[in-house]
């Protein structure tokens, strides 16, 4: 993304329960340039407060958080930033959601993909902007 | 985790083995996820001597490891998709796909592929990939400790409204090489691309869900066997 001839950073924010991979997932998607942590939440409270607040292109999502369940949680996400893209970082598969839920998420990658490549596919998200949006 | 349980058909009961082994591909999923962030950061770190440059290795194919069992069991939770006529694949591209996935780990991985492209068939090319790779670990995993890197050969022929496939190998035949999806069959070969040893359950959850038929023998010249049909494509 460019903008007045620098680069936009995609700005992300990072959900899980998990402080240790918050921390590690924050740290890998850091070292990609094209990518900007702008925050993170460890509960279904806190992420949908930080994806209003915090106004991400990205919120990489884990879906088993405590405090709502997988479809709510991904549901509120999307209401709480509709202009934000849904990055599912899970070890449950997504056909274990719901059509309503499916549908708002852009892309699952599996928890074990190598956090290197999730930066890629995010980097990949924050690119695919819309400016309609 | 009461849909996924409910998808594994037969594990469905309320804390029945569906359902542990979703929560243990997730354990496993955040453990390998874990690992790999601590090995960016040993990465990233300056002035590392030998040692622990290579022990940050080691840390690698750990993770590896133990990526190849959490995607296992996954991948064993979720084979029971029903079949999608709308759906076209090519099993020599799924081949490729799956061959690529595994060159791209850390571990040793040299095969010899001959493709002779089979007909397309009706099966998600996600759920294509998953069988070939199950099927081309089964031989890397035989032929672990063996000088020379294994041949496959992958053919197919459309039989009324299947696609009969077969994928034949010259790595080290193990016991019993006609009962390798039966039920309760030992995994082939030994070392990590073993993973959590569920391959041939997988294999046969992919195959069945479609309506096919896997099964293993030997074939003239002693190579192994695996042949196993899917629904042609209908486009």
């Amino acid at each position: 993304m460019i903008a007045d001839g620098a680069m936009r950073r995609t700005r992300v924010l990072v959900c899980d329960d998990s402080p240790e991979l918050r921390e590690l997932v924050s740290g890998a998607l850091a070292r990609n340039p094209a990518l900007e942590v702008v925050a993170t939440a460890g509960d279904a409270a806190g992420v949908a407060r930080a994806a209003a607040d915090s106004r991400p292109d990205v919120v990489v999502l884990d879906l088993l958080m405590p405090g709502a369940p997988p479809d709510v949680l991904v549901l509120a996400v999307a209401a709480s930033a509709p202009r934000s893209r849904i990055a599912v970082f899970s070890g449950r598969a997504t056909e274990t959601l719901g059509a309503a839920a499916r549908a708002a998420v852009a892309a699952h990658v599996d928890k074990t993909t190598p956090l290197d490549v999730l930066a890629r596919r995010v980097a990949e998200l924050g690119e695919r902007d819309d400016p309609s949006l | 985790l009461s849909r996924l349980a409910a998808a594994t058909d037969g594990w469905s009961e309320p804390g029945g083995t569906g359902a542990s082994m979703a929560v243990l591909a997730h354990q496993l999923g955040e453990t390998a996820a874990i690992l790999d962030g601590y090995r960016h950061v040993l990465a990233d770190a300056q002035g590392l001597d030998a040692d622990a440059q290579h022990a940050a290795r080691m840390i690698g194919l750990a993770t590896d490891r133990v990526r190849r069992c959490a995607d296992d069991l996954m991948h064993l939770t979720t084979a029971v998709r029903p079949p999608d006529e709308a759906v076209r694949s090519q099993p020599a591209k799924a081949l490729a796909r799956a061959y690529e996935a595994m060159r791209s780990d850390g571990d040793r991985c040299e095969l010899v592929v001959e493709v002779e492209p089979p007909p397309a068939v009706s099966v998600e090319e996600r759920e294509l990939e998953r069988l070939f790779l199950h099927l081309l670990r089964a031989v890397v995993a035989a032929a672990w400790d063996a000088e020379r890197a294994p041949g496959v050969r992958l053919q197919g022929a459309r039989v009324g409204s299947l696609v009969q496939l077969v994928l034949s190998d010259d790595a080290p035949v193990p016991p019993g090489p006609d009962r390798l999806f039966e039920p309760g069959a030992a995994p082939r070969g030994r070392g990590p691309w073993v993973g959590a040893g569920v391959g041939a359950a997988v294999c046969r959850r992919i195959v069945e869900s479609h309506g096919g038929r896997i099964d293993s023998g030997l074939a003239v010249g002693g190579r192994l066997e695996v042949t196993f049909t899917l629904p042609a494509s209908a486009r």
